[in-house]
């Protein structure tokens, strides 16, 4: 059943059900700006203090007390609204909406949130607009049908979007776990290995606890040797470490240009060293490369010995995604955190496992395979959420200007 | 001195209020951290003015006599009847019925009074002050005003009216408005209060055997205003009443020492045990012994200025104070802990601030590792308290009260107690300068109470904590040993030399042998199953210290275990497809 429908006048608006009305901002409520600054606001204040941001800070004071609508004048402009019924105070250049006439607030929320930003793409070819305008504001049209239609949509969207806002917590709740989940599967597998029924026994380290019976614990420098071998080819590949994605070429990281230093006199770097930000291993700054290149003096750099029973990648796992930077924050040593630093001397003595070699193939392959599938699912739910957000955003959009009728 | 010490019942945080706002009046002339460089030389001047007109007809008497003696300060003494005395005619009253000649008969009103005071004017470069305050135009002249506040009925500051503990404790109000005015500059000069407490309660503890002594001698060698004195002080004369305590101090920044020895004159103490100079080149108390050193010293601060002096004092072997080691030229903090070491007496206890660099920094056998070793195997490291962060003005970093007592109690000896009370703090609403937060005299009373049980514990305040470990004087220690491994020909074999291998030096390494380890029994578990050929070059053992004060109160936080996780993602991907059912449902539609 279809209902009659109306020209709106507005371009981005299209039509409208017939017995609804435009009508200008100015006429349905009073708008004024606050007269605070950011930095009045008071940790664990007695009031909610709107300033040009998604979060909400406190105050001890209010210049208002009732139902409003608030968005920020500039900064973030057509994106932030806040709803509130009760005492709060404002950032001088946040707009307040209140007094409502003819509209309800939750309504005017609603629409002003989903198509504020609309009418200003129609001023504006850039994405972004730097401020709002008072008399722009005034003028800003507003959709508006019987006061008990507006409850009905009102009510109807706080109940849906309270729906969709909880289901996209509750993914978000479950990405954290999942990436929770790999890191632990990841700790247990690299210190526990494959097989749960092998008898196990205490590894003398906290973290890891007991490791199975046949494993070692050994110190870093009886795998790993440190060296320092120093560069004299001005074209060779700078390494960079990043503590998410590993050893990398810094051209790769970067935009061209920007190669201000030499690279003279560099550690040289060759496939399958390790390489050690002492600066920052207590965050995990810590891993093998890929690549023949060098890398800034200030860093450690290890070698395999040859006779080392390990595999790079499995100590690639046990370096850069179990608790390994808690030891390197354990033994490192500081006047401050920006400044904690791990030396070789009390890294090279740090105790890690060692199992046979076989046995770290396995892991590596069971590892792979596992966190792949994790990833996946993350990746999912992360399609989910942006669905769900559009879904939002169209729902509303389509309610608020009559293109959807809610019963 | 004694008939200032008579009580009376002034409203301290009023008066000090009253006077600081004396400010008002040269605000534009003078931005607000400058305030003090007035209102604390007037508040002296005008205390001296108050203190001395009862005598000052008797002294100009003098001076009528002896004025022209080449030696006559006694005679002025006795006329004033205090330590100090002013020989001009004028007074702050007299001063206001000229207001033409204001400033001359200002300068004159100052230069009559005695050397010590004079010292304390020139330190603050009153002299300067004074121009700026009288300007360049008639207009901006405010000396004449600020003189007129201060000689209002209720700017009375005569000891018949403020006894010398109240006005003590008034200027103490003003040094301090004036240090949290400067923010962040403040924290080279002022330690704040709460910290100083924690020191003195820790420093001056009840069964200390010194409150027996009758006598007690406080020593600050970076006194800045003094302020860690006043609370020693305080803390000694609240233990015990009947004591004499004397206060030594050095400072080498001249508006501070001046601040210090203007607080000693106003408490009526000795002010010439306050001195000016650089405590590392110019030791102002040589030979000199004290019951207890309070001191925070500059942390990270380069002594190459001082470098000459030090090093031909660190030459000079125990004659001097630094014959143990010398720390990085980049870092002078533990050459004050051994000239403060150097000054205690036998029975002596010392609390002093370092931030972190002193526990660890330096190699076995370098200038930092042989003062720890010195300090340690004397017996003289009692505690190091670790205090939160954000707790002073000028700095975030994390800090630490050493405490060295050089008679430790027999429980302590061959112990050291470390304390973390990193996470016993309350937070400030607002901050001044860094600090963000406050030891609050709960959280002194907890760190207090931990450092007398001595004991092995954790103690828990809810969102709070202190935790307290008793080690022994060689848990700290270590041997560096030095490995050596053979020398290889082309053919791999093992090149010898005098019968026996010779070093391949590219292979060298280090270990670090606990003190409490066997270098032969480690040698044999750690380095011989990886090394077989390897030896120790005994020659090259070194003994080492250091305190790592992280890793013995490093908490390890258990990650959960997956099959927890597991469980527990699948209640929620259960209640996810229940929810996505109720949204897109018959209803929704």
């Amino acid at each position: 059943m279809a209902r009659a429908m109306k020209d709106s006048g507005i371009e981005w608006i299209g039509d409208i059900p017939a017995d609804w009305n435009v009508i200008k901002t100015k006429h349905l409520c009073d708008i004024s700006t606050g007269n605070q600054d950011t930095i009045n606001r008071v940790d664990g204040g007695d009031y909610p203090f709107f300033i040009r941001s998604k979060n909400v800070e406190r105050i001890n004071t209010y210049s208002f007390d009732g139902e409003a609508v608030l968005t920020a004048g500039d900064g973030d402009v057509g994106k932030i609204f806040h709803y509130i019924d009760g005492k709060f105070d404002y950032h001088q250049r946040v707009y307040k909406f209140s007094d409502f006439r003819s509209v309800i607030g939750r309504y005017f929320y609603y629409y002003i949130s989903s198509n504020l930003i609309r009418e200003l793409g129609k001023y504006n070819a850039k994405t972004t607009v730097e401020s709002l305008r008072l008399p722009w504001l005034k003028e800003f049209p507003v959709i508006v049908s019987k006061i008990e239609e507006q409850q009905q949509i009102a009510q109807y969207l706080d109940d849906k979007v309270g729906q969709i806002d909880s289901i996209i917590e509750k993914t978000k709740s479950s990405i954290e776990e999942y990436k929770k989940y790999k890191q632990s599967i990841m700790t247990e597998t690299v210190t526990k290995g494959l097989d749960p029924t092998v008898m196990m026994k205490d590894s003398g380290v906290e973290w890891i606890g007991d490791i199975p019976e046949h494993w070692d614990m050994v110190k870093i420098k009886s795998l790993l040797y440190e060296i320092n071998e120093r560069n004299v080819d001005e074209n060779a590949v700078l390494l960079s470490l990043f503590t998410a994605l590993g050893v990398a070429p810094r051209s790769e990281m970067e935009e061209k240009g920007n190669k201000a230093v030499t690279v003279i006199n560099y550690k040289i770097v060759k496939r399958g060293d390790l390489i050690v930000n002492k600066l920052l291993a207590w965050m995990g700054a810590i891993a093998f490369s890929d690549y023949e290149g060098v890398t800034s003096p200030d860093y450690d750099v290890y070698r395999f010995h040859e006779n080392a029973e390990a595999l790079t990648e499995f100590y690639e796992w046990y370096f850069r995604f179990t608790k390994f930077k808690d030891d390197c924050y354990k033994f490192g040593r500081g006047i401050m955190m920006m400044r904690w630093r791990t030396y070789p001397a009390q890294f090279k003595n740090i105790y890690v496992v060692n199992p046979p070699l076989e046995e770290q193939k396995q892991i590596i392959d069971y590892l792979k395979q596992k966190i792949a599938d994790i990833d996946q699912l993350i990746d999912k739910k992360q399609r989910l959420i942006t669905e769900l957000e559009s879904y939002k955003k169209s729902l509303i959009y389509e309610v608020v200007t009559g293109k959807k009728e809610i019963n | 001195m004694s008939a200032l010490y008579h009580k009376t019942n002034v409203n301290v945080s009023e008066k000090a209020n009253m006077i600081w706002n004396i400010a008002d009046i040269i605000r534009g002339t003078f931005k607000p951290h400058e305030y003090g460089k007035v209102i604390l030389p007037m508040t002296v001047l005008k205390r001296l003015n108050d203190t001395l007109l009862p005598t000052k007809e008797k002294v100009l008497e003098a001076y009528k006599e002896y004025g022209s003696l080449e030696v006559n300060d006694g005679f002025f003494r006795d006329a004033s009847g205090y330590p100090f005395y002013n020989t001009s005619p004028f007074t702050f009253e007299t001063l206001l019925n000229d207001p033409d000649h204001i400033e001359e008969n200002f300068r004159t009103f100052m230069a009559g009074f005695s050397e010590n005071i004079q010292d304390i004017l020139k330190n603050f470069k009153f002299e300067h002050i004074i121009s700026d305050l009288v300007g360049s135009t008639a207009e901006d002249d405010k000396l004449f005003y600020v003189i007129q506040e201060f000689n209002k009925p209720n700017s009375y500051m005569g000891p018949d009216a403020i006894s010398t503990a109240d006005m003590g404790y008034i200027f103490e109000e003003l040094i301090r408005k004036f240090s949290e005015s400067y923010n962040e500059e403040a924290g080279a000069h002022f330690t704040a209060r709460d910290i100083i407490y924690l020191m003195t309660d820790l420093l001056v503890t009840e069964e200390d055997a010194a409150l027996t002594r009758g006598k007690i001698d406080c020593y600050d060698m970076a006194m800045g205003t003094s302020q860690m004195l006043t609370c020693l002080t305080e803390r000694i004369l609240q233990l015990d009443s009947e004591v004499e305590v004397n206060v030594f101090g050095q400072e080498f920044n001249p508006e501070t020492f001046a601040i210090a020895k203007a607080d000693m004159i106003i408490r009526g103490g000795i002010a010439d045990n306050m001195r000016f100079g650089d405590t590392l080149t110019n030791d102002q108390f040589k030979g000199y012994k004290f019951d207890y050193c309070i001191s925070n010293p500059p942390f990270g601060v380069e002594w190459k200025p001082q470098k000459n002096a030090v090093e031909k004092e660190h030459k000079s072997g125990d004659n001097g104070r630094f014959g143990v080691g010398l720390p990085k030229i980049s870092d002078g903090q533990m050459l004050f802990t051994l000239n403060g070491i150097s000054k205690l007496k036998d029975t002596g206890r010392m609390a002093i601030i370092h931030n972190g660099s002193p526990l660890f920094t330096g190699d076995a056998g370098s200038g930092p590792s042989e003062i720890r070793k010195y300090i340690i195997e004397n017996d003289w490291l009692d505690a190091i308290v670790q205090l939160p962060n954000d707790l002073f003005y000028n700095t975030g970093i994390t800090t630490y009260v050493w405490l060295i007592s050089k008679n430790k109690s027999d429980e302590r000896k061959g112990k050291v107690q470390l304390i973390d009370a990193s996470n016993m703090y309350e937070k400030r609403r607002k901050s001044i300068g860094n600090k963000r937060v406050d030891l609050s005299e709960d959280c002194r009373a907890a760190i207090v109470q931990a450092y007398g049980e001595f004991t092995d514990k954790f103690y828990d305040y809810g969102d709070k904590s202190v935790e307290s470990k008793v080690f022994n004087n060689e848990d700290f220690g270590f041997y560096k040993i030095t490995i050596e491994s053979p020398l290889l020909d082309e053919k791999g074999k093992i090149v010898m030399k005098k019968g026996k291998p010779a070093p391949d030096t590219s292979k060298r390494d280090t270990e670090n042998v606990p003190l409490t380890d066997n270098i032969k029994n480690y040698f044999e578990r750690e380095v011989l199953p990886y090394n077989p050929d390897a030896w120790v070059d005994e020659s090259k053992t070194v003994i080492g210290y250091e305190i790592p004060f992280t890793r013995h109160f490093y908490k390890y936080v258990a990650p959960e275990k997956s099959d927890a996780i597991a469980e527990r993602i699948c209640v929620i991907e259960a209640e996810l497809t229940g929810s996505l059912k109720s949204l897109f449902g018959k209803d929704g539609e």
